[in-house]
């Protein structure tokens, strides 16, 4: 709105008060129009209270301000924070085949044939990882197949399709059977964390590799998630997805608690 | 830039409504309480903003030049020194793009009265390359919020960030050329360390004669030093593509920080009178089987070569090379006994195989891996244990492997991977290759 206008609305506004306040004073009465001063007022009020309303449409109708909370618009022309992503995400191969095992649990509404996607990777680390911890490859694969390389039965059950997962309840298997996909994710993160832990304990350590990660890892922002269907949100790159308890690991301080608890937990 | 917010339009219908509806009914206090939402939108209207000239703002970079992958802590203040408060003042600073903001944020609001100021302190982390920060954009809104004023505020201070390699690693000075490395041979010489005693010869310094001995015997005897020898070093650096990722957007990649390791290894090196070669695996070179190869030498001209060797392995594409016919290649370059060095962030079996094809013809061997794995999502969790698998499997190859974790200093990394028995060429050397800083 140019000054003008605004000031013409103000004005007129003012015009249309004082009339009021002169019609009050005079405690109005009914005359014919044009017979005296407070009905000429009192035209004059709703021609300006007409213009006001009419400018106030004509303005709502040229509404374009970006989003209500930056008013007048951006400072800016885009995010400060944001990063150029000219190079992959290390780590990001994981993510990649678990997208394949949801696809292929959701086709057939079966976990298990999520689980077979992603089997022959992880049964690959945690052999490598045993076989240079000393232990003969025959055993690290005899391990993985009886479920006997790590306490948690649901890890064990990821890695080798003969051990069976522990009883779950109506409630889970009626949430499986609804999203699968979910399923094989939730299963998926749970043995990686698993694999890890028995990996870490069979290698032997080298120089520095105990020592702190003092600077920050990978944290996706917001721009690379998306709320899912349960109103929770999601990673987009293949972080972790919130576990039972609903909260999401992949959230840089509560995931690396939730991982340390998980190690903790597991030893 | 000066403009109005459309902030009273619930005012102006509140005094529309309240009026007709007064008109209407023929009630003057109908007409009254429509004063009220005007005097807001008059009072809205009325005021205006601009930015004040005496909006002053300082920025400190902490600190520049530096080196691939520090988190750099920025701080920019901004200044009210002008005749008046500011009660709505929002400042951005002008991040470069390709800068990532890892901690805090480079935007405020506050209400700045006169004298005060606002500080903002956010950190990045920069790859290789200058950045040129913009001036900030301030943004001042009137005490009645109708109307803003935008405008860019030149900042005082620094605006540039650096960020290089040999941040770190300053260049090569007439530093402790009174050895030749910190090798020491089995035979007498020049040195610090006590090596063997023999009858005094005329013409032996009296600063090696025997003292004690002679006070207690009557007889002059010499004291001999362990003759220090230098070393060859050669710094293989992996550029291959499998190495170019990063732990985060806008983070270094591995091939970057494996460079800037290297860097400052040869500074060292070359500081302690070490002869060091250089070597980027990878990368479709002018050298045999496409290696980008430096030959062993020492003193300033070499560490520029080497510079620009390790700035061609970040910038250069990598090629379509075999890197197995790099590796092995590499072993009939380097120099009998030479000790090698590779840095790699050790992402696939590749350098593993190198070091089995290296610690096959007997040369000592150091792996340096900078982690560019995150270990907050499942596949960071699962990349990272295969890579500390490889790490493990090359130890128990026979080589010093050192993990360079983000947050440990690359010096004490260095120190930790260059402080293995070195065995020699030289025959019957013995002790350390150990680069001093200068």
């Amino acid at each position: 709105m140019r000054d003008q206008e605004r000031w013409g609305l103000v004005a007129l506004g003012l015009l249309a008060t004082a009339g009021g306040v002169v019609l009050a004073i005079r405690e109005f009465e009914p005359t014919t129009p044009g017979s005296d001063p407070g009905t000429l007022v009192s035209l004059v009020g709703v021609g300006g209270l007409a213009a006001a309303a009419w400018l106030v449409y004509d303005r709502s109708r040229s509404r374009r301000d970006p989003v209500p909370w930056s008013n007048a618009g951006p400072i800016v022309r885009s995010d400060p924070e944001d990063a150029p992503r000219r190079y992959p995400l290390s780590g990001s191969r994981l993510a990649g085949i678990l997208v394949d095992a949801r696809a292929a649990a959701r086709d057939r509404r079966e976990v298990e044939d999520g689980l077979a996607v992603v089997r022959p990777l992880l049964r690959t680390a945690y052999c490598e990882a045993a076989v240079a911890g000393g232990q003969d490859r025959s055993a690290a694969t005899e391990a993985l197949d009886a479920g006997t390389w790590t306490d948690d039965r649901v890890a064990a059950s990821v890695l080798s399709p003969h051990v069976d997962p522990p009883t779950r309840s109506l409630r889970r298997r009626f949430r499986d059977w609804l999203y699968p996909g979910r399923a094989v994710t939730r299963r998926t993160v749970r043995a990686v964390s698993a694999v890890a832990t028995a990996g870490d304990a069979a290698i032997a350590p080298v120089i520095g590799s105990d020592a702190p990660r003092r600077a920050e890892t990978y944290e996706p922002s917001l721009a690379v998630r998306d709320v899912g269907g349960d109103g929770r949100v999601r990673d987009l790159t293949g972080g972790r997805e919130p576990d039972d308890g609903g909260r999401v690991e992949g959230d840089r301080r509560g995931g690396r608690r939730g991982a340390a608890a998980g190690r903790e937990g597991a030893q | 830039m000066t403009g109005r917010l459309r902030r009273w339009e619930a005012g102006v219908a509140a005094t529309v409504i309240l009026a007709v509806a007064g008109l209407l009914n023929r009630s003057g206090v109908l007409l009254l309480a429509a004063v009220i939402p005007l005097a807001y939108v008059a009072y809205g209207s009325a005021t205006s903003v601009t930015v004040p000239d005496g909006l002053r703002a300082t920025r400190r970079v902490d600190e520049t030049p530096t080196p691939p992958g520090r988190p750099v802590t920025v701080t920019l203040e901004v200044r009210n020194e002008g005749p008046r408060p500011l009660s709505d003042v929002r400042v951005i600073d002008g991040v470069p793009d390709a800068l990532t903001v890892v901690d805090g944020t480079p935007r405020a609001g506050a209400a700045i009265d006169v004298g005060e100021s606002t500080t903002i302190e956010y950190v990045v982390v920069p790859r290789r390359g200058e950045y040129d920060f913009d001036p900030p954009r301030v943004r001042v809104r009137g005490a009645a919020a109708g109307s803003v004023a935008d405008a860019t505020v030149a900042a005082d201070g620094e605006d540039r960030l650096v960020c290089r390699l040999d941040a770190r690693a300053p260049p090569l000075a007439d530093r402790g050329a009174e050895y030749v490395g910190t090798l020491t041979a089995d035979d007498a010489g020049r040195g610090v360390e006590f090596h063997s005693t023999r009858e005094y010869r005329t013409g032996d310094p009296a600063s090696q004669i025997d003292w004690r001995h002679y006070a207690k015997r009557g007889e002059l005897t010499t004291v001999s030093y362990a003759r220090q020898v230098a070393a060859v070093v050669v710094l293989v650096i992996d550029a291959r593509g499998p190495c170019r990722v990063v732990a985060g957007p806008g983070w270094p990649t591995a091939v970057e920080l494996s460079a800037y390791a290297a860097t400052e290894a040869l500074t060292d090196l070359l500081a302690s009178g070490h002869e060091v070669a250089v070597a980027v695996l990878g990368l479709d070179g002018p050298g045999p089987v496409g290696l980008h190869w430096l030959p062993p030498g020492s003193g300033a001209e070499q560490r520029s070569l080497a510079l620009d060797l390790c700035r061609t392995a970040i910038d250069a594409e990598p090629g379509t090379v075999d890197a197995t016919d790099q590796v092995h290649r590499l072993v009939e370059l380097a120099p009998p006994g030479a000790q090698l060095a590779l840095f790699t962030a050790a992402l696939d079996d590749v350098p593993v195989e190198a070091v089995r094809a290296w610690s096959a013809v007997d040369h000592p061997l150091v792996v340096c891996s900078p982690d560019v794995v995150s270990d907050n999502t499942a596949g960071g969790q699962l990349a990272g244990l295969r890579r500390r698998t490889r790490l493990a499997r090359c130890q128990s190859l026979g080589a010093r492997t050192v993990d360079w974790r983000r947050g440990t200093p690359l010096a004490l990394v260095l120190e930790r991977a260059f402080a293995a028995e070195a065995r020699l060429a030289t025959g019957g050397a013995r002790g350390t290759t150990r680069g001093g800083r200068p």
